[in-house]
């Protein structure tokens, strides 16, 4: 040993009984790493939720009645869906007092196997005039020219972008603009001018493999904006009692379905972790008294040797601390590096809006989870070391015999 | 019994205050140890005094409590009833920082059993205690220590690779690494061949004479014993003066 120290002393300790530590180390990590990921996920779908809820752009959807709940799934995971209703309905919203803007939209049927895109995506009509959710969104866009009727935006999942072309049921459309990315349903759709939209449905029969049947005087869903001062709540009540056939939902019932979504999947994750924690302080500290226990001889011929109570104590904190800081970085490394290459897949199986929250924000969550993981390791062995720093000299040595 | 003298108190009750130059001073020394029912007097009313320079041989019957009075004067363990005095400090008035100070600068502790450290080479086990005290066992000393035991080819080998004799004169080493001015060594010859014994006796005859170190060499061979300049006997936790020795030093007894 080049320096003889406390620190060296305790590594020494940790790598005479390799597999021991590596199995603490590893308990640590799944613990760090799993909380991590949990931590990561939740943080992911809370921040997607707070940027979703601003693109939303709209204070009111309104849908036709029974189509609250698909219609909320389809703006947070992108799940396509289709229902239509009267276009007179937005003229009749519009009327309404406290409503300030509408604009309406078209869902149309999934494409799963266009030739341009992979996966499953949405396609969504909607008026380039009235629209006030979409346009401002646009992260880039072809400059100065206004939006031609078979220009169109493309969420960030899409994997067009600007310039591409693209064809949708036998129509060739050119991508005029890319959205910020959400981690909502917006990343996976497509959304098309009104005017360009009717054009595709009605060429269908001729150019498409399969003909859409939309008639030309049917909408999906209208957003409304409220007028300033005016209550959200309100103006949704209004909407439903004076018109017949729709729901509406607020933005912020957005997040509670998220929420409802989320519950289950969280609850179970957290209970999983917490008792994965539990079990790893148990397991470190069962392993540490042990440690102490059969080295207690050892440690007593270092008092022996001159090593104050509190030096024996810093070294068995040290192996603690070493082992369960190990383990708590590649805990996190794992988990980070899985979580990066997986986001995507964590999206679609979770079905949940996800957005990778802020590098910052990653860091913060990660020394946090170090500093549990080193306070997992300092809690475990307290006991052990304090009544091995207090023990006489002699006594231990003896004991060990 | 025997006639009290000035390095011999048994049964006193002198004072901690009483002034003496003597580096070691035992006064009504016991310790106790529960054991089932029964209590064990493993020291039992000890009183001694040893002087600066001394080297005191201690021999007793297995169990005796040669061990148990070598560690009470090595601050390893406190006593149940009585005081002790080492360097002019009353132990029990230390705190365990000031203690463990004492260990690791002034005395020196050889165990009865294997004691190096498993994991460091015998070069590193000599160089540990320095750690523990003011300055750092550098490895050119720790050299000649495994030197001057013969075992400086053995630096790099684990204790597991050394025969008992030779981790007997590691630990002797590793005692001295931090210049003590004590020296407690318990049978460090225990099972060894006589020639190692005395090897290992005539090294530490060499560090009393030439250094002026104080040792207390707990042995069971009584031809050992009588190098001493003192020669003390356990029994059952009482301790008292080699009669032979006193006969052969002429000493008086009543
Ligand atoms: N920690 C302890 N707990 C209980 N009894 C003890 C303890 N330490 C020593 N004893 C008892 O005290 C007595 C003296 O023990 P000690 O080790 O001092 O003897 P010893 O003279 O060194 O013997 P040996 O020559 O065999 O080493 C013994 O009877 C022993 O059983
Ligand atoms: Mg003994």
């Amino acid at each position: 040993m080049k320096d003889i120290n406390l620190f060296n002393l305790a590594l020494q300790n940790l790598r005479r009984k390799p597999y021991r530590s590596v199995a603490i180390g590893l308990c640590v990590a799944v613990m760090t790493g799993s909380l991590f990921a949990a931590t990561i996920i939740l943080r992911g779908v809370q921040t997607s939720l707070s940027v979703g809820q601003a693109r939303l752009g709209a204070d009111l959807v309104v849908v036709p009645t029974g189509y609250k709940a698909p219609a909320q799934e389809a703006f947070i995971t992108g799940q396509p869906t289709t229902f239509y209703m009267s276009d007179q309905i937005e003229a009749q919203i519009a009327d309404l007092p406290g409503v300030a803007q509408t604009s309406s939209q078209v869902f149309v049927q999934t494409l799963t196997n266009a030739s341009c895109c992979i996966g499953e995506f949405f396609l969504v009509g909607f008026d380039p005039q009235s629209d006030f959710t979409i346009s401002p969104w646009l992260v880039t866009h072809l400059d100065g020219q206004p939006l031609g009727p078979l220009d169109v935006i493309a969420g960030d999942r899409i994997l067009l972008r600007e310039g591409d072309g693209a064809t949708f049921y036998g129509t060739n459309f050119r991508i005029a603009g890319v959205l910020e990315r959400t981690g909502m349903g917006i990343d996976r759709t497509i959304y098309v001018p009104i005017e360009g939209l009717r054009q595709m449905i009605a060429d269908s029969a001729e150019l498409a493999e399969e003909t859409l049947t939309i008639p030309p005087n049917e909408i999906s869903s209208v957003m409304v904006s409220i007028a300033p001062g005016a209550d959200v709540i309100d103006v949704a009540e209004a909407i439903e009692g004076n018109l017949s056939g729709v729901n509406v939902f607020t933005a912020s019932q957005l997040n509670q379905a998220v929420a409802r979504q989320m519950q289950g999947v969280m609850g179970i994750t957290f209970g999983v972790t917490a008792t994965l924690w539990l079990m790893s302080l148990l397991l470190v500290g069962l392993i540490f008294s042990l440690i102490v226990n059969e080295r207690q001889r050892e440690l007593g011929l270092l008092r022996a040797m001159g090593a104050r109570g509190r030096a024996v104590f810093q070294l068995v904190m040290s192996e603690a601390g070493l082992l369960t800081g190990m383990g708590g970085v590649i805990g996190l490394l794992v988990s980070g590096v899985l979580l990066m290459s997986f986001s995507r897949l964590i999206q679609l199986r979770l079905r949940i809006p996800y957005l990778l929250p802020s590098m910052l924000e990653i860091i913060g969550v990660e020394v946090g989870l170090l500093a549990l993981a080193l306070f997992t390791g300092a809690l475990a062995s307290l006991q052990p070391a304090l009544s091995i720093s207090r023990m006489e000299p002699y006594a231990a040595v003896r004991r060990g015999e | 019994m025997i006639a009290q003298n000035d390095i011999f108190l048994k049964n006193t009750d002198m004072q901690e205050s009483s002034a003496s130059s003597a580096l070691i001073e035992l006064w009504g020394v016991s310790k106790h140890y529960q054991q089932g029912t029964e209590i064990v007097k493993a020291v039992d009313d000890v009183s001694m005094q040893v002087q600066a320079g001394d080297f005191v041989s201690i021999t007793g019957r297995s169990g005796s409590g040669k061990t148990t009075l070598l560690s009470l004067i090595g601050c390893l363990t406190a006593p149940s009833t009585g005081g002790v005095r080492v360097f002019d400090q009353t132990i029990q008035s230390l705190s365990d920082s000031e203690v463990s100070a004492l260990r690791a600068e002034r005395i020196g502790f050889v165990f009865q059993f294997a004691s190096l450290i498993p994991t460091l080479t015998a070069l590193d086990n000599v160089r540990l205690p320095g750690i523990f005290a003011d300055s750092l066992v550098g490895n050119k000393y720790a050299l000649e220590l495994l030197d001057w035991v013969g075992l400086s080819d053995k630096r790099n080998n684990y204790p597991a690779e050394l025969s008992g004799g030779q981790q007997a004169r590691v630990s002797l080493a590793r005692a001295l690494a931090n210049k003590p001015d004590l020296l407690l060594a318990d049978e460090p010859t225990g099972n060894l061949d006589v020639e190692t014994e005395w090897e290992i006796l005539s090294l530490l005859r060499d560090l009393n004479l030439s250094q002026n170190m104080t040792v207390l060499l707990v042995t069971h061979n009584p031809e050992l014993a009588k190098y001493g300049n003192r020669h003390l006997v356990m029994h059952s936790g009482d301790l008292s003066e080699s009669y032979e020795w006193l006969q052969e030093k002429g000493v008086e007894h009543a």
